[in-house]
């Protein structure tokens, strides 16, 4: 059976509110798939669902054919994991400490490594034992996506992992986008830049008021950059 | 970059083989110091106590974050259970060490599974709702507990046969235990399970992300401090002879978070160290004033105010201060 993260029919609930209105898509492994749309349309909530992070869920997710179920940190041992909006690091652990304390090792002899993540990262190096809660924001970004790849996942996903961040931070992000997918990491991006999402994405789903609208290619998103752009702009 | 953080952690692992050579150099020396004054001896073995009660709860505050306003439970549930079995099974100390720990070991791993799902303030007033029913439970079993007189006519404690009744042994018994305990929590901290407990303190949602089982650990944590709170109660029945239901009480409670605090919460050193100083004020400033208390409690506001790493946190900034100043230092880095 082909490695593949599946999307059954989900729907999301928090309360008596239903985010998530019938969400069917898959992510193959080593892919990036990016969910596309304005603010408030269920691209997070999406990625919260799948950590077991709202109140109530309908549809299925399959990972590998068995069903992604249970509590969030037997989600992550399943392989999958999140790297949230809101980053949070382990504030007062040094940079190491952080990487350390992610490190999940497979036993396969193909795990990421700190030293890999350093190569990827130059910066964490130099901070490793810097207190976490001290950097910038970017180099935090850089930890928290890093700190999610030493948990060696199946499945990677990152929220707007380039918000609010400089240009030479945001190409480090999509190294590590590339880097994840090389080792046959499966990546879900929720992205509100078109560039970024263009630079490294596999499909495309465009998601609107819990729905998928549109779904694309790589080659059709390319083609249709500026009416993707056009979307992601209020008016 | 990773050799310098190695040699960093060297520099950290010495900075607390440093530290316990110096506790233990400091222990060591006491008696010879005191010599003449036996009264000190008993004092500083009361001190010894203290910390090792104190360093189980950092163990538990310290490290996850939870913060127990009942710790004094399971003090004087070891207290409780070494006497009871001392009276009935055995008054080996090894056999009633290690009997005791397992009774916490199994009662604190059963109450800890409800606690640890608590957070925050709900889980202070649990435990601390646990330590007053354990106190009451001392009253409704009176005929077993001795009730209000306490428990009485422990016999000595003994090691393969022979008794233990030199204050200088006690002594060393204490001081030992101390190390041992502190060791090991030292230890603990470097290890995978320190660091994750680390975290989980730092923030428990991302630790789920990556995979821990937060409740488990949370579990382990408590157990840890419970089972270490317990070894403070037996070595405390063992050496005083008698226990009392003040032990268990609230106040006892309070007592050991001012220790902690006032030592440094998370510092493992720092709760060893305002459990000390706490032990030695106590005696002298109360033989000064009936006060005393309302002295402590405004050192108390002034130590979260002023120095929230507590004295060891506040000495270890200073010293980081001291030697980022240094001239040679700046120019050999």
């Amino acid at each position: 059976m082909n490695a593949v993260l599946r999307y059954e029919n989900l729907s999301a609930f928090y309360g008596a509110s239903q985010i998530l209105h019938g969400l069917s898509f898959e992510v193959p492994a080593a892919s990036v798939v990016c969910l596309l749309g304005l603010n408030g349309m269920g691209k997070t909530t999406t990625l919260r669902a799948t950590m077991g992070l709202v109140d109530r869920t309908e549809g299925r997710i399959m990972l590998n054919g068995r069903e992604l179920a249970g509590p969030t940190f037997r989600r992550a041992q399943m392989g999958v994991t999140l790297v949230p909006e809101d980053r949070k690091v382990f504030a007062n652990l040094t940079v190491e400490e952080n990487l350390e304390v992610a490190r999940r090792p497979t036993g396969s002899g193909q795990d990421f490594t700190i030293a890999e993540a350093v190569k990827i990262f130059p910066r964490l190096g130099e901070r490793m034992d810097q207190k976490a809660g001290t950097m910038s924001g970017g180099e935090q970004q850089m930890l928290v996506v890093a700190r999610a790849m030493l948990a060696n996942p199946a499945y990677m996903m990152l929220d707007e992992p380039t918000e609010g961040l400089s240009p030479s931070y945001v190409g480090a992000i999509a190294q590590s986008i590339e880097e994840a997918r090389n080792r046959g990491i499966g990546v879900i991006l929720v992205e509100q830049s078109i560039p970024l999402a263009l630079s490294v994405g596999d499909a495309f789903h465009v998601v609107e008021n819990g729905q998928i609208t549109r779904s694309l290619a790589r080659d059709e998103a390319l083609a249709d950059r500026e009416g993707l752009e056009r979307m992601l702009t209020v008016e | 970059m990773i050799a310098t953080t190695l040699s960093e952690r060297r520099v950290r692992s010495r900075g607390s083989l440093i530290g316990l050579a110096v506790i233990a150099a400091a222990g060591l020396f006491l008696p010879f110091a005191t010599a003449d004054q036996p009264f000190l001896l008993m004092l500083a073995s009361h001190a010894l106590i203290a910390a090792i009660l104190a360093l189980s709860l950092d163990m538990l505050t310290g490290n996850t974050g939870l913060l127990s306003f009942g710790h004094a439970a399971w003090y004087g549930f070891g207290a409780y259970v070494a006497g009871l079995l001392s009276k009935s099974v055995s008054s080996d100390i090894a056999v009633l060490v290690l009997l005791t720990l397992a009774a916490t070991l199994l009662v604190s791993g059963a109450i800890g599974a409800i606690l640890v799902r608590q957070v925050g303030k709900t889980f202070a007033i649990l435990t601390l709702a646990l330590s007053q029913i354990m106190f009451a439970l001392v009253f409704v079993f009176s005929d077993i507990t001795g009730g209000e007189d306490g428990l009485q006519g422990i016999p000595i404690a003994t090691f393969f046969g022979a008794q233990i009744v030199s204050p200088t042994v006690w002594y060393a018994i204490l001081l030992g235990a101390l190390l041992l305990a502190l060791a090991g929590a030292l230890h603990i901290r470097r290890a995978p399970l320190g660091r994750a407990w680390l975290a989980i303190r730092e923030n428990s949602e991302r630790a789920r992300f990556i995979g821990m089982n937060v409740a488990l650990l949370k579990l382990i944590s408590y157990m840890i401090s419970a089972s270490l709170a317990s070894l403070a109660g037996v070595l405390f029945v063992l050496f005083n002879g008698a226990t009392s239901p003040d032990l268990l009480h609230w106040l006892e409670s309070g007592k050991v978070l001012m220790y902690v605090v006032l030592g440094g919460v998370g510092t493992l050193f720092g709760p060893v160290i305002g459990a000390v100083v706490f032990t030695l004020a106590e005696h002298y400033v109360s033989s000064f004033t009936d006060a005393w208390l309302i002295y402590f409690g405004a050192l108390f506001v002034l130590i979260v105010i002023v120095a929230p790493g507590g004295l060891f946190g506040g000495a270890a900034r200073l010293a980081t201060r001291l030697s980022a100043r240094k001239p040679g230092r700046r120019a050999a880095q």
